[in-house]
């Protein structure tokens, strides 16, 4: 069975089950996103760090290259100065004009010296190439300034040469000067003089190649002797290389930085290619993941959809054999009268759509007490017979049926339902622990509660509950209808007996009458006879006053006979029927009109019959009718006024009934006295007046009925009185007694 | 006692002794001289008719011509009796006339259907039983053939 997750009673409140929410779809590829960029951006950053540290290599050697052609570039340059020093040396000094075409062809040759002077031994500059641009320092002392005397007199004694620091140059930017002592012939001739141009000098050093690529500041110290044209200084910040560089001894420092233009020919595309790569990876990826994921998702939805309609399916067939079962239930429920008979069929079907070790069907219908009304336990229970009463203080049957509601206890309460419910004891002692009592109502009454127990703790859901409440409804109306059942079958049998004993009666009654009328009339007769035979025989000797009590003798004998012959014809209406045949009542009317023909023409009256039908009946009996009612309309005729009597028919009851009619113009009766007439023995008038016995209105009513008909009487004082007979015009209904 | 001039004998079977009287009475009234006999119950009208026990002489009891038979008796009621004359080849021939207190439909047909000659109801008063008497000695005995008596 499946236990639905249905909200199930607890106590006095409702408590549902909640669920989990489903964990967000969109999580991992937003987790894929995150972590692709990241990993791009590390990759990004590792391929930039990776060319960074090339570029680093490159300006790095651009700076060694720079330091050793500044070397060597210093070391040719000066040699050339040198040389000439060497040729003054060996030609015990040299000619002007060889001097300066010398001078000239180094300064045009090297590019790097500002001047090519001589300067005498007394240090004064004489001789200067060019001497364009340089005219400033013609005749200059150079020992003017006693640090500048004290180098060159260091030279002069050392005969070494002298690089100065570098310096503002007379011609305008910084350089250096070089001072080679000349001594020819060991006697010192001065100095020879060059003036180098830092500008010139690195100029010529880096070529073409670096000022195009590169920047380079050179530095004396924190002094910037040389910056190269068009350097981009921010960045000398990230990528300068420092270098440090000798000239001829006097200690500089470099810095090498390359411009854009080479950063960005020698920076790799890479970090952003595969920064863009790793991003576009992780899109897709993103992409494949959530496609992964809705696909999942789907598939999920999809699997839940399946397993839903599975579960529908399943349910749709449990439902439909629940219902089938709940349909025979209730065919059995009404179907049988049986109420033993029903509980057992319920049980048995009830027991495939809900589980249960022990049903209790209870019901007080018959009195305040409780009555299991049937029992059924797979467990053993002890003390509990059947048909036995017992209170339902402290029960769930109880609460069920003053609340009207079902009620499931919820496995949370077992243990506090069982405290509070001082009824369940016994079942709780036996082991029961999932209870369900429905209440049985019918007619807005609790007349009894349906109680099913497992022993499994959580045995019912309210789906079970909907199924049992639904089939409760028709127990509590087969109950209902049971004892209705029983009532109503006692009732026709106590009907029947009484009908049985009226009819044995009335026909011991008829019986009695027809016998004791027929035995009756034979003393009477022989009073009459022999009365008669006493005035014959000796009526001339008596006397007149004997005569006269042997009239009265014979009158009163003969009153009797009538008496008794009117009650046997009474009686034999029932006790002596006739079979019905068809009669037409014209011949009929006729027939009773011939054999009342003498008494109508001596009272001088008038019968009128109309047209009147052909019906099924006894035809001695509807003779006898009519001759009574004719009969007596003759008879109650009003003084000095001849009876007039019509008879007639009208169809009535849609032509399958007739309405005959007899009426007169007689003494007529009171109205109050219009169902009196009909009994026996009731009469409207002394005897002296009209006589008769009292009888034949009886008659005609007990003729009427036993021809399925009724026989009514309508008149006021004066007016004459109106028989209306209604009778079936075919016999459908056989009666007792005819065949 | 004298017999009529043809000398048929009317036996009369009717158990109520004034009944009886009455219609002796009546014969005697009405100046009949044929011979009428009695039988009070059915059983001894046919032992009569049988010639058996006390009418076993036929001399002194002579065969009916006529038997006014009552319906209502002991023993053996007119209606049996009635059945085995009629249905004795013999004893058939001898008419039968109901004379009975009994006034239905029933018994006219039943012993109509029997064979019965004719259905008289008991007349109320002795004049009028006289009439009937009379009337039946005129008809049975002066008007109709009877069969012979052997």
């Amino acid at each position: 069975m499946v236990v639905d997750p249905a909200p199930l009673y607890r106590g006095d409140k409702w408590v549902r089950r909640t669920v989990l929410p489903f964990l967000s779809p969109f999580l991992t590829p937003i987790a894929i996103a995150a972590a692709g960029v990241a990993v791009s951006i590390s990759m990004w950053q590792a391929v930039s760090a990776n060319d960074d540290s090339q570029i680093s290599d490159a300006i790095f050697s651009q700076a060694q290259a720079l330091q050793r052609e500044f070397q060597v570039a210093v070391e040719y340059r000066s040699s050339a100065l040198s040389r000439m020093a060497k040729r003054w040396e060996a030609g015990g000094g040299t000619p002007m004009e060889q001097w300066e075409a010398d001078a000239g062809a180094y300064i045009d040759d090297l590019g790097t010296y500002q001047a090519i002077e001589w300067v005498d031994p007394d240090f004064h500059v004489r001789w200067i190439v060019p001497f364009r641009g340089n005219e400033a320092a013609q005749d200059l002392d150079l020992a003017f300034e006693d640090r500048r005397r004290a180098a060159l007199l260091e030279s002069k004694e050392s005969h070494e040469r002298i690089v100065t620091r570098p310096i503002d140059l007379i011609q305008g930017g910084k350089g250096f000067l070089i001072y080679y002592p000349l001594y020819p012939e060991a006697e010192f001739d001065g100095f020879l003089l060059g003036v180098w141009r830092f500008d010139s000098l690195f100029r010529s050093i880096v070529g073409d190649d670096l000022p195009a690529d590169f920047g380079l500041s050179v530095y004396d110290g924190e002094e910037r002797i040389y910056g190269s044209p068009g350097s981009d200084m921010r960045l000398k910040e990230r990528w300068g290389e420092e270098v440090a560089l000798d000239l001829l001894g006097v200690k500089l420092s470099a810095i090498v930085w390359p411009n854009p233009q080479y950063l960005a020919s020698q920076q790799s595309v890479l970090p952003e290619v595969s920064l863009g790569l790793v991003l576009l990876f992780t899109a897709m990826l993103v992409f494949v993941a959530n496609t992964a994921q809705s696909a999942i998702l789907r598939g999920r939805r999809l699997a839940q959809a399946n397993s839903a309609i599975q579960s529908q399916t399943e349910q749709v067939a449990q439902f439909a054999d629940e219902t089938k079962i709940i349909a025979q239930v209730t065919r059995i429920v009404s179907s049988s009268p049986n109420i033993d008979h029903i509980f057992d069929q319920f049980r048995t079907e009830t027991a495939k759509i809900v589980p249960f070790d022990r049903i209790v069907i209870n019901h007080n219908i018959s009195g305040v007490e409780m009555v299991d009304s049937y029992q059924w336990s797979a467990v053993e229970v002890p003390d509990r017979g059947r048909q036995e009463k017992y209170a339902i203080q402290g029960t769930l049957s109880e609460k069920a049926m003053t609340s009207k509601e079902c009620l499931v206890v919820h496995p949370a309460d077992l243990e506090e339902v069982e405290r509070s419910y001082s009824g369940l004891s016994g079942a709780w002692s036996i082991g029961l622990r999932s209870f369900m009592s429905v209440p049985l109502i019918s007619g807005g009454k609790a007349i009894g509660c349906l109680n099913l127990h497992s022993v499994t703790r959580t045995a019912y859901s309210l789906h079970h509950r909907d199924l049992i409440e639904n089939v409760a409804a028709h127990i509590a109306g087969a109950i209902s209808n049971a004892l209705l059942f029983t009532d109503l079958k006692s009732a026709e049998e106590r009907i029947a007996r009484e009908a049985e004993e009226l009819a044995r009666s009335n026909s011991e009654l008829e019986q009695f009458a027809s016998v004791a009328s027929h035995d009756l009339q034979e003393p009477v007769r022989k009073i009459q006879a022999f009365a008669d035979r006493l005035k014959q025989v000796d009526g001339d000797v008596m006397s007149d006053r004997g005569r006269d009590y042997l009239d009265r003798i014979i009158n009163a004998a003969d009153r009797s006979r009538v008496l008794i012959n009117d009650l046997l014809e009474l009686s034999r209406i029932s006790t002596n029927p006739k079979p019905f045949v068809v009669v037409n009542l014209n011949n009929v009317v006729d027939g009773v009109l011939s054999d009342l023909e003498p008494r109508i023409e001596r009272e001088g009256g008038r019968v009128e019959v109309g047209y009147l039908p052909t019906v099924d009946a006894d035809i001695t009996q509807m003779r006898q009718l009519f001759q009574n009612l004719i009969g007596n309309a003759l008879k109650f005729h009003r003084e000095n006024e001849p009876p007039v009597v019509k008879v007639a028919s009208t169809p009535a009851g849609d032509g399958h009934q007739v309405e005959l009619t007899v009426e007169d113009n007689g003494i007529g009766f009171e109205a109050k006295h219009q169902e009196r007439i009909f009994t026996i023995f009731q009469r409207l008038h002394g005897r002296s007046k009209y006589d008769g016995t009292g009888i034949g209105l009886a008659i005609c009513k007990k003729i009427v009925e036993r021809h399925g008909g009724t026989i009514v009487a309508e008149s006021s004082v004066a007016r004459g009185a109106k028989f209306t007979i209604s009778l079936p015009i075919t016999r459908q209904v056989i009666e007792k007694g005819t065949s | 006692m004298s017999y009529g001039k043809n000398g048929i004998t009317i036996l009369m079977a009717e158990d109520d002794e004034e009944d009886r009287m009455l219609v002796e009475d009546a014969w005697e009234v009405a100046h009949l001289d044929n011979k009428l006999r009695c039988v009070e119950d059915g059983e001894e009208l046919m032992d009569y008719l049988y010639h058996r026990g006390t009418y076993a002489n036929t001399e002194d009891s002579p065969r009916p011509g006529l038997i006014l038979l009552d319906l209502n008796m002991p023993r053996k009621d007119g209606r049996e009796a009635l059945q085995e004359i009629k249905g004795d080849p013999d004893l058939r021939r001898i008419p039968v006339v109901v004379l009975t207190t009994s006034k239905s439909e029933e018994d006219v047909f039943s012993t109509y259907d029997l064979g019965v000659n004719s259905y008289i109801t008991k007349p109320v008063t002795f004049e009028s039983l006289s009439k009937i008497v009379q009337t039946l000695g005129e008809y049975w005995f002066r008007i109709v053939r009877l069969p012979n008596v052997s």
